[in-house]
């Protein structure tokens, strides 16, 4: 595994630091990206990517702030790049999966809950998305500024808005969704 | 202190505010009722959020091809299709195998022929082969035919090669015959020689098999001769029947000559046989487009008055199917009339015997060369 990050030009002490880094939130990182997507695979694909640029930093102060910051700005801009890489880190990714407890099979339920959960997310601003997205992912709000560029004191507001404006969203189609149910049924 | 704002309160509930900014939060909250029940908001907002983003993690998959490294098949399944090939191929080995063994069981003298016919000419010298038509053609086929001669000086004897014995065999037959062949082949040589001056004009050579020369018999003869044999000119029954088992002999060329068709025959590898047919032939054809050029027909529309009669004259008649073979250096010849009546002539280095097989051989090639063609036209 060293020899292939060896092989461009990436030392050692670095590899085990971005292998470190993959292990503890990699997982995260893909949830929040899964969310924030809406696909599992560009999920990772953009997860890898991340990673991969975390290999070029001779230093990150705030790592989970960093590698949010960059995968939020790699799904903006939807860079692919370095597939080399992204094979390598595909198999650690695969291992990962191993390691993480599947959901159960999904239902119609879950289905239009999925469904309905992905309209409200949608419906947020993009800011308010990523920032309650993070969140979820157990950034602090002086991680969440520095990844979104925000002042710290006004990451409370984005994200209380953000809340409520999912939540509000949520139930509104929750009540539409029932309405439907009703006039079918009648 | 003044209500906490929303963002405040939620920073309060995640945890976010430092303790200074907690602990009046926190005193305020106790003694308001409006904040508690917005606190109470926000913790509702914040599991609700929280839920409804876990609902997004049943994503699909597949919107975006992954791509996979291949899969090998697994290496029962070649083993299992190893072992099918190797049964299957066996099989027909042995049903092949089984079908020849009991053809050359029941053909024990085909076994000694072929034995002799493994190393026919230890040498490695070429079999040379000649046969010329007795046919109007015969007059200037000797000018062509010559270039054949320096093969016929480079011929081993054949008395030294395994074929020895079959040929002594076959000597003691026809000892009665030699003198007279040694006549026939000094008549050869002579016509041979005029022959190539001599003028296309109405003196047809006679359709005698002394008059229709080989190339082989002539060339030769100013060599030193060759072994003087006759040869039946035709194949006994058992022959016929050894060449039955025989495998096919296949062309391996032919060779450009005035009035016949020339064939190389390989009968074994290194060892070919020729076999000359002769062609009805267009006077004028030879005269205006010179030896490289022969034009066939099938009537006698065209030809020249005198050239029909010339033909008719030198037809070979039905009755020289037998006709006394002739053997110069070596190389034996036979010859025999086809159904249509053509003088058809084998020569290789070869016994007669040997020649009579091969003509076997070649005509079963021919005749399933012929039914191929007939079904790929139907």
């Amino acid at each position: 595994m060293i020899e292939i990050w060896q092989c461009c030009g990436i030392v050692g002490d670095r590899v085990t630091d971005v292998e470190r880094l993959f292990r503890t939130y990699n997982a995260a990182l893909v949830r929040y990206l899964t969310r924030r997507l809406g696909d599992r695979d560009w999920a990772e694909e953009v997860a890898q990517e991340t990673f991969v640029r975390a290999l070029r930093q001779t230093s990150i102060q705030n790592e989970r702030a960093w590698l949010f910051a960059v995968a939020t700005n790699l799904v903006r801009d939807e860079a692919r790049k370095d597939m080399r890489r992204r094979k390598h880190l595909a198999l650690l990714a695969e291992q990962e999966r191993d390691e993480m407890v599947e959901p159960a099979e999904t239902t119609l339920e879950r289905a239009q809950e999925a469904a309905m959960a992905r309209k409200a997310v949608d419906a947020l601003a993009e800011r308010d998305r990523l920032a309650l997205l993070m969140r979820e992912e157990g950034l602090d709000y002086s991680e969440i500024a520095e990844a979104l560029e925000l002042s710290p004191g006004s990451v409370g507001t984005t994200l209380s808005r953000a809340r409520r404006r999912l939540v509000e969203s949520y139930e509104a189609l929750q009540k539409s969704q029932e309405e439907r149910e009703k006039n079918a049924a009648s | 202190m003044q209500h906490p704002d929303e963002g405040t309160i939620h920073a309060w509930l995640d945890g976010a505010l430092t303790a200074d900014e907690a602990v009046g939060v926190e005193a305020h909250v106790k003694q308001c009722a409006q904040c508690q029940a917005a606190v109470a908001e926000a913790r509702g907002f914040i599991a609700a959020s929280s839920r409804i983003l876990t609902a997004l993690d049943n994503a699909p998959r597949g919107v975006i091809p992954v791509t996979q490294p291949k899969r090998r098949a697994a290496p029962w399944v070649w083993r299992v299709a190893a072992t099918i090939l190797v049964v299957a191929a066996g099989t027909l080995v042995v049903v092949r195998r089984t079908g020849v063994n009991q053809s050359l069981s029941a053909n024990a003298p085909f076994q000694a022929v072929q034995r002799t016919n493994v190393f026919p000419y230890p040498e490695s010298a070429p079999s040379t082969i000649v046969l010329s038509p007795a046919s109007p053609a015969s007059r200037v086929a000797p000018l062509n035919q010559r270039t054949q001669s320096p093969k016929d000086s480079r011929a081993v004897p054949r008395a030294s090669s395994p074929m020895a014995a079959n040929e002594a065999a076959e000597a003691g037959a026809v000892r009665s015959g030699l003198r007279t062949d040694r006549q026939q082949n000094n008549k050869i040589a002579a016509v041979a020689d005029n022959a190539r001056i001599a003028q296309p004009s109405a003196t047809a050579p006679s359709p005698a098999p002394a008059m229709a020369p080989t190339l082989s018999a002539a060339a030769p003869q100013r060599f030193g001769g060759g072994m003087g044999k006759t040869a039946t000119g035709a194949a006994s029954a058992a022959d016929m029947a050894i060449a039955a088992e025989q495998p096919g002999v296949r062309p391996v060329g032919n060779r450009r000559a005035i009035g016949q068709k020339i064939t190389l025959y390989e009968v074994a590898p290194g060892d070919t046989v020729e076999l000359a047919e002769p062609t009805q032939l267009q006077l004028e054809s030879v005269v205006v487009t010179g030896m490289s050029t022969m034009r066939t027909t099938t009537g006698q529309e065209n030809v020249p008055a005198a050239s029909r009669a010339a033909a008719k004259v030198m037809a070979p008649s039905a009755d020289t199917s037998a006709l006394p073979a002739t053997s110069v250096a070596g190389v034996n010849t036979i010859s025999w009339t086809d159904s249509a009546g053509r003088l058809i002539k084998l020569s290789g280095r070869h016994t007669t015997s040997e020649l009579a097989q091969i003509r076997q051989r070649i005509e079963q090639s021919r005749a399933a060369a012929r039914a191929d063609s007939l079904k790929k036209n139907r």
